[in-house]
């Protein structure tokens, strides 16, 4: 089960962030089954390199945000370890937690819902130097001008609040925030989800261009597959809280392993593949093998045993979770 | 070509002083599908909404949009009722804020049958008094087809369950079904699979366009995604801030666009084999409908305007049946005129 990302070469350091072997588990909303709980991820093991893209693409409900909370550290996993560096993460509201944090930063999907309406733009990008004491209101309002032009963000707009700009303004004002506090890891969960077309490939290049001259590290959630194979160098399919492939993003794209990224390309727009109608996703309960194997085309009777497929390596840095990957048939 | 279903011409609808669609002209004929897209703000829902007559209170329409014979614009409410889900229907993106949270999706599914299907509606414009005894089996039955056909796998658990007792996409499909419960012969689709993972847009998308076909209905598909709308329609208009920039048929035209903007979009787009560095993203936003004048309202982000760009953008016909609005093309040879006759832009495969 276990899986290394980083090559194997003894010299190499500790990879960034790291998840190994972590399950989450949130407790069941029904006041009359506390005991219960529902797992969102399991075993999932995963390494995000320094100045690497990692894409995790992936229906709705298949654990994404989670994983992508999880390596932030807000919050602890069930079971399993998220190291930094080799070393496991601080705990939650702790002094080395909160120094931790800003180094980590996040952009969220929708900009509407994350900035503050009732403050300009220009003190919300700076308000994170001032949280952790990186500097005084009058340099942080200088440092956050600065990000803001660098985001190519009108100057005539900073003293505005947010209900004046359009969707693609703020999606800036949210990156030049979460850059402003210098961090080495930002996960960008969605970000031009929301933001039109012509405004979506401008942010595109934009995390481009910040991430080759800032050197960040990100992790890059999306459920767009042009936008994750352009945007990553690596990419984690997850299916049902599980990581069904890894792999460099050029080679998953151009040969699938597992049957779910498969019908994951043939299903994005403009594929020009026809339909493969499918049943409806019926839920397996856990433990009862492939969890993909009720909409797989390829089943086959190993397929619903109680073992389910383990992440296993594959030539040129690449994993997958199948008993039958496509390479084999 | 047969006559028109639906012919919207010279067509403005204004919300107090701010025009949001300009002098619209658009045909559709039985059988044929039309995409309708556009980014946020370029006008396509509110003229969705405008055809049957949804636009809202404040909405102030010119023009005529004929169904038929019928002036929809002119129509009275009773008539509007008695089209509304009946002969022309609608389907929205977010289903489930569109189904009500507090009947049995079968419930609602008898409800709609009851009052817009040919077979069982009486009288134009009824108000619902509820079911009769006598019509339950019946009702029952054809909500269970219609659930089937639009790729409802286990129909009967579906007829007996609340709306947040399905996913997503199922409610999507119940979407369908009572879409397609007043056996329409326009269906009007606004961005039907938006909030859906891209499997099941795809399922329910060619769901919704083969069972339009089968039943030579028209539809009229609003999208913003234009990889989408190639797979699935025939003909295509080029929306932005509430004008056409162009309008043909689909592939066709995504192929070889001529104006600006169409260009711009498919250039600003990645795709899987996109390399790095090569996106050219439309530079500027959208103008706000107060900004907005009588010139080509893309002038300011186009790469190519000129002085003349602020007189109102004339008709330049590509060939017959695909109409560009753009004021230099008269002036220019072909922009990206491919060289051995080959498309520009490989859209799909």
């Amino acid at each position: 089960m276990h899986y290394a990302v980083s090559s194997g070469a003894s010299v190499t350091l500790p990879p960034l962030m790291e998840a190994k072997d972590v399950s989450h588990a949130y407790g069941s909303a029904n006041l009359f089954a506390k005991g219960h709980r529902n797992f969102v991820l399991e075993n999932i093991s995963i390494a995000v390199t320094e100045r690497q893209t990692l894409g995790v693409v992936g229906e709705s409900g298949s654990g994404k945000s989670t994983l992508s909370r999880l390596l932030l550290g807000l919050e602890t996993p069930t079971s399993g370890r998220v190291l930094r560096y080799g070393d496991p993460m601080p705990a939650p509201g702790s002094q080395a937690w909160k120094a931790m944090r800003q180094k980590m930063q996040m952009v969220f999907q929708n900009p509407y819902a994350s900035l503050d309406r009732r403050m300009n733009i220009l003190d919300q990008v700076a308000e994170p130097l001032c949280i952790h004491a990186l500097a005084t209101p009058k340099e942080a309002r200088e440092q956050a001008r600065a990000y803001l032009a660098r985001v190519s963000f009108p100057p005539h707009l900073m003293g505005y609040r947010p209900d004046k700009l359009s969707g693609g303004q703020l999606q800036r004002v949210v990156i030049a925030r979460a850059l402003v506090t210098q961090p080495e890891f930002v996960v960008c969960d969605e970000p031009v989800a929301s933001l039109d077309v012509s405004v979506q490939a401008q942010v595109l290049e934009l995390l481009e261009s910040l991430k080759a001259e800032l050197g960040l590290t990100m992790v890059f959630v999306s459920h767009d597959l042009n936008v994750v194979s352009y945007v990553c160098d690596s990419i984690a399919v997850m299916h049902r809280g599980r990581i069904v492939e890894y792999g460099p993003a050029k080679q998953v794209f151009a040969a699938p392993l597992h049957p779910y990224t498969q019908l994951l390309l043939e299903s994005a727009p403009g594929s020009g593949v026809p339909v493969m109608e499918n049943k409806e996703d019926v839920t397996v309960s856990m433990g009862t093998g492939c969890r993909f194997q009720a909409r797989c085309r390829y089943k086959q009777p190993a397929c619903s045993g109680n073992i389910p497929p383990a992440l296993r390596p594959f030539p040129q840095k690449r994993a997958v979770a199948c008993f039958n990957p496509l390479s084999e048939l | 070509m047969s006559q028109p279903l639906l012919q919207i011409q010279s067509f403005s609808v204004s919300f107090g002083a701010f025009r949001v669609l300009n002098n619209i002209h658009l045909t559709l004929a039985p059988g044929e599908s039309l995409a309708l897209v556009g980014e946020s703000g370029s006008g396509k829902s509110v003229l969705a909404r405008s055809i049957i007559g949804c636009a809202g209170a404040g909405a102030r329409q010119e023009g005529t949009v004929l169904f038929r014979e019928t002036n929809l614009t002119s129509a009275s409410d009773q008539t509007l009722t008695s089209l509304r889900g009946g002969k022309i229907s609608l389907m929205l993106q977010d289903a489930l804020s569109a189904l009500n949270p507090l009947y049995t999706i079968g419930r609602q599914m008898m409800e709609t049958i009851a009052l817009k299907h040919p077979a069982f509606a009486k009288g134009a414009g009824r108000a619902w008094k509820g079911f009769g005894r006598s019509d339950k089996p019946a009702l029952r039955a054809m909500a269970l087809e219609l659930l089937h056909e639009a790729g409802m796998d286990r129909a009967e658990e579906c007829f007996h369950a609340f709306p947040h007792q399905l996913s997503g996409g199922m409610c999507q499909r119940v979407m369908l079904a009572l879409a397609l419960a007043g056996e329409p012969d326009l269906l009007i689709a606004d961005e039907p699979t938006t909030a859906l993972d891209v499997v099941v847009q795809k399922q329910i998308l060619h769901r919704l366009t083969q069972n339009v076909r089968a039943r030579r209905a028209a539809l009229l598909l609003i999208s913003h995604d234009l990889h989408l709308v190639s797979e699935f329609t025939d003909r295509i208009a080029v929306l932005y801030a509430g004008q056409i920039m162009e309008t043909g048929p689909t592939r066709k035209l995504l192929a070889n666009p001529r104006h600006p903007y169409t260009r711009g979009l498919l250039e600003a787009m990645p795709k899987a084999n996109t390399p790095k560095g090569s996106l050219r993203p439309i530079a500027g936003e959208v103008p706000a409908p107060w900004e907005r004048d009588q010139g080509c309202l893309f002038r300011g982000r186009c790469p190519k305007a000129l002085a003349g760009c602020a007189l109102p953008p004339q008709e330049y016909v590509v060939e017959n049946g695909w109409a560009s609005f753009c004021g230099q093309l008269p002036h220019t040879t072909i922009p990206h005129a491919p060289s051995g006759g080959g498309p520009a832009y490989a859209l799909c495969s």
